[in-house]
């Protein structure tokens, strides 16, 4: 063996405790201090991926849940799945759903918390074929119109109502086979749906006659994000956050239109759902104009207009007894101050 | 030299490619065209022939699904069953009997079948282990024991499936509208299958009792549209009446694309007109740019009977066309080739013509560098650059004997024009040339020159004493020129001298000279004689003119005149002349000018003439000066009138002045 002189010896001392000391340090530093744990949480979709959420889908491919220290699984929804319902269940810490279902469930004891109305302006058209004698709402009257039943037909019963006349209703699916058939003379579309998969069955928009509800005196607010009372109660801050991120995700969908697309299609991809990318442009170009449509600094509000027009229109329906209250049914997390 | 010679033989090359070239370029350029047109036309009708058979045999496939469906649905109108037994049975037997169809469903408008269920329903579906019987609809309502149907296994269940047929498209579509509907396809079984499904109502007293469905999977039916080739790159494909693609070249566009979203993400609003007719159940063959690739393409569509659904059958034109691509390269080879072989024999006869023309070039330059031996040889006769080359040799040997002669031409000519010139000095050294001619007499001043219009002239002065002291001044003009006109002048020079001395008068002096001169005179020549005797003590002037120009006379005050006429004619004419003497007395600073007719006679280039008028102008102006310097004036000032031409007679010019 060799000899090892003193001057290595008293090196490799310092040497390793230069080391023992930076591993002591670093975790300390890095995992202690500056980042605390993401809140993990999940939100359930009103309907399958497609851009009516791509604000969801932004906030997390762009990391902006990740900067509110959150870590969100997004359940999409679809036939059979009612996600207040998933939500009074614990299936998920927050809900999409139309601001009409809310208020009944609320009104029924379901403790529901309205954290912020994203889509405020109401997408849903009455469509007909031009030519066939239907030129006003009125010219509906006992003529069969296709629509979608339960919350979805209270919008239109009212106007009905409100105009004194009576259409037959026919119940049918999310479908405009039976509207492009002739088997309804008038049918209930999404504007950023169903009337743009008319266009892309071959009809002009030329040929149709629209009626939009949300200029004709029933703006019905639409998707909202819901939690339960008692989530509210106990962390406000997480619902404040995933609000705020959301509203921001939703930002940046508007900002950068085709990077929110890529994040739709991928999903509706992986999904293998039945629509196209011309489709997806055209809903999230729609979504803008009801999410971001009003006044800036107001996305997010719900306006206490059209929570009474909806409570009235429920009333008279005769689906619930008292109206609901707005106090305590909907509660500011999107306001950027507490 | 080169370089031109290049170029000659490129031009020929290229003019001779060139019209070759577009002749053959039109030729395959037509003949493109007629085959193209041939080959679009059959293949148009081929791909519509394929378009046509495939949509029929499609259509008769699905037609066979809906009679089966038909059948049922009019058997059950008749037998109206209200036992679900029975209506299984049936359903049973339709479904065994047809092998095509995957699934058979019956559904009853609400009560209809039965009081105790709102809603009614039975399907029954192929599955790997047998056939499945299911109820779709409501619960029983009245509380009795749920109908047990034969379930045939596992999946068949107690549990109602599809609850809420009404608002299904299969059950609202033959229900409102009264009549059989084909219903948009749907992937069926876990989402494997593309489905499509034909409903039918069952209509009993007018009225919809139910209805009646089949469902079938369009790979039952053959369905190898996505896999149909079309050539070698075609495709086929089929949209619903919505403009769904069924069957697609893309898979990923099945179900999921429409005709028309493709047309929106590429922004093709010709694309969306196609789909509008195709789905209106329109047919033709037309050419349009490809969705899949920017290409043109040609399409045939055509409605599948039925369902209305349209097939597509699609080939890319460059396929179409690619027998004809074929042919016009093989054409463009063989004409390649034939311009190839074209090429090199125009060289080799181009080169044949133009090496003789080198070799005739280069005598050329040797005959010009002055070779007179030079001989073009090597260029074989017989054709024209032949005749050329002989022609060549012929012309050097012309040229040869000519240069002998002129050489020889030249020799004499050149001891002819010595000999001229000798003769000019002799006759000019003959004329009196010093000055002052007559140093002791200091009254006068003289001085005359002759300018020969060629080497030797007919024109001569003198002048001489008398011998009574007198001066005679004699200016003559020969008629002539040259050799005969001067010895003619030498000859009357002496005479008019010799003639002189005994006859002081001039009258008779000339006419002495004209007897002498007439009888010899074989060649008839003449001489016309200015001649005046000067008398130095009075300054009297007596003189006779055989012929001549009166001389001028400019007087001390600058006035200008011309001496009398002496009427006379030349000497050498008649043997009997009639002269008249003329006199003038000559003051002091007087100017006598006498001239022979190249004076005025003289012509310009504008063809004016000098004339006497310019001559008496020019004597007015003209500086008191000696007589040589005025004689100078003179002549510079008749050289600018004439300019470079060719002086056409001798010129002779004659002051006398007299001083005191």
């Amino acid at each position: 063996m060799r000899q090892v002189s003193p001057l290595i010896w008293l090196l490799s001392l310092l040497l390793a405790a230069c080391l023992v000391l930076a591993v002591a340090v670093v975790p300390a530093g890095a995992g202690g201090g500056k980042t605390p744990p993401l809140d993990r949480v999940s939100v359930q979709l009103v309907w399958v991926h497609q851009a009516q959420f791509a604000g969801f889908y932004m906030a997390q491919d762009q990391g902006i849940y990740r900067r509110y220290r959150l870590k969100v699984k997004i359940k999409p929804g679809g036939p059979g799945i009612v996600p207040l319902k998933n939500l009074r269940m614990g299936g998920c810490d927050f809900a999409v759903s139309w601001l009409s279902s809310a208020m009944v469930d609320k009104s029924r004891g379901a403790p529901l918390v309205n954290l912020a109305q994203l889509v405020r302006r109401s997408a849903l058209l009455l469509v007909a074929f031009k030519g066939k004698g239907i030129e006003k709402v009125k010219d509906l009257d006992g003529r069969k119109v296709g629509m979608w039943g339960g919350q979805f037909s209270l919008a239109p019963r009212a106007l009905f109502r409100r105009l004194g006349i009576h259409v037959q209703e026919v119940l049918q699916n999310v479908s405009v086979s039976p509207f492009l058939a002739g088997a309804v003379s008038a049918a209930a579309a999404m504007r950023y749906s169903e009337y743009h998969q008319l266009y892309q069955a071959g009809v002009d928009p030329e040929d149709l006659v629209v009626f939009d509800l949300s200029r004709l005196g029933v703006n019905f607010p639409e998707d909202g994000i819901y939690t339960t009372q008692r989530f509210w109660e106990m962390a406000p801050g997480v619902c404040r956050r995933f609000v705020r991120a959301t509203l921001e995700g939703w930002r940046a969908a508007f900002a950068q239109p085709e990077e929110a697309l890529e994040s739709v299609m991928r999903r509706v991809e992986a999904a293998r759902l039945a629509t196209n990318r011309s489709h997806q442009r055209w809903m999230l170009g729609v979504m803008r104009e009801i999410i971001a449509g009003g006044a800036p600094g107001e996305m997010g509000r719900l306006s206490a207009r059209d929570f009474a027009l909806v409570n009235r229109v429920l009333m008279e329906e005769g689906i619930i007894g008292t109206p609901v209250a707005m106090r305590g049914f909907a509660v500011p997390a999107w306001r950027s101050e507490p | 030299m080169r370089r031109h010679r290049l170029r000659l033989r490129a031009r020929f090359l290229l003019s001779v490619l060139l019209v070759v070239g577009a002749i053959s370029g039109v030729m395959a350029y037509m003949t493109y065209q007629r085959s193209r047109e041939a080959l679009l036309d059959s293949s148009q009708e081929q791909l519509w022939d394929l378009a046509g058979s495939h949509a029929a045999e499609l259509a008769l496939r699905l037609e066979r699904v809906a009679q089966v469906t038909r059948d049922l649905a009019s058997t059950l109108g008749i037998l109206q069953p209200h036992r679900p037994e029975l209506l299984v049975k049936l359903m049973r037997r339709h479904l065994e009997d047809s092998p095509r169809v995957h699934g058979l469903a019956v559904a009853f408008q609400p009560y209809a079948f039965s009081r105790a269920y709102r809603l009614f329903g039975v399907y029954l579906r192929r599955s790997r282990r047998g056939i499945l019987t299911m109820r779709m609809g409501s619960d029983r309502e009245d509380g009795g024991t749920p109908w047990l149907l034969d379930a045939g296994g596992d999946e068949g269940s107690r549990e109602p499936v599809v609850k809420d047929y009404p608002r299904r498209d299969w059950y609202l579509l033959p229900v409102l509208l009264a009549r059989p509907a084909w219903i948009q396809p749907y992937y069926g079984e876990a989402g494997q299958t593309l489905m499509t499904t034909y409903a039918v109502p069952v209509l009993v007293g007018g009225k919809v009792w139910g209805v009646v469905c089949a469902d079938v999977a369009l790979d039952k039916l053959g369905w190898e549209v996505s896999r149909l080739s079309v050539g070698r790159e075609g495709y086929a494909f089929v949209i619903t009446r919505q403009g769904t693609f069924v069957a697609a070249p893309e898979a990923q566009w099945v179900m999921r694309e429409t005709i028309f979203s493709l047309a929106e993400e590429q922004n093709r609003p010709d694309l969306r007109r196609l789909g509008q007719r195709m789905i209106r159940g329109g047919r033709g063959v037309l050419k349009i740019q490809d969705w899949l690739r920017r290409r043109a393409v040609w399409l045939a569509f055509t409605p599948i009977k039925g369902p209305g659904w349209s097939f597509g059958a699609v080939v890319p034109e460059s396929e179409v066309l690619a027998p004809v691509w074929e042919q016009a390269r093989w054409q463009a080879y063989l004409a390649g080739l034939g311009l190839l072989g074209l090429v090199l024999l125009l060289w080799l006869l181009v080169m044949g013509l133009t090496r003789p023309l080198k070799t005739l070039a280069a005598g050329a330059r040797r005959l010009a560098e002055g070779d007179l031996k030079t001989k073009v040889e090597g260029v074989p006769p017989g054709d024209e650059v032949g005749d050329l080359a002989e022609a060549f040799n012929h012309m050097v040997d012309e040229l040869n004997r000519y240069v002998a002669e002129l050489t020889e031409t030249t020799a004499a000519k050149e001891r002819i024009e010595s000999e001229l010139d000798l003769a000019r000095q002799i006759q000019q050294s003959i004329l009196p040339r010093t000055y002052p001619p007559f140093p002791h007499h200091s009254q006068f001043d003289l001085f005359a020159r002759t300018i020969p219009a060629r080497q030797v002239g007919g024109d001569f002065y003198d002048f001489f004493q008398l011998p009574d002291g007198r001066i005679g001044l004699v200016v003559a003009d020969v008629s002539g020129k040259g050799v005969p006109a001067a010895l003619f002048m030498t000859v009357t020079r002496t005479l008019i001298k010799n003639s002189s001395a005994y006859h002081p008068d001039p009258v008779q002096a000339l006419l002495e000279v004209n007897a002498q001169v007439v009888p010899d005179n074989e060649m008839c020549m003449f001489v016309t004689v200015f001649y005046g005797v000067y008398d130095l003590t009075s300054g009297e002037m007596v003189y006779a003119s055989a012929g001549h120009p009166a001389p001028f006379l400019r007087r001390a005050s600058g006035e200008v005149e011309r001496l009398e006429e002496a009427k006379g004619q030349a000497i050498g004419v008649m043997e009997v002349m009639n002269l008249k003497p003329g006199r003038v007395r000559l003051e002091p600073g007087d100017v006598l000018l006498a001239f022979t007719d190249g004076l005025d006679e003289a012509i310009n280039q504008q063809g004016e003439m000098f004339g006497m008028e310019r001559a008496a102008q020019w004597l007015k102006g003209c500086e008191p000066c000696t007589a040589p310097e005025m004689i100078e004036r003179l002549v510079r000032f008749h050289a600018e009138f004439t300019g470079p031409a060719e002086p056409f007679d001798d010129l002779t010019l004659l002051v006398f002045r007299r001083k005191e």
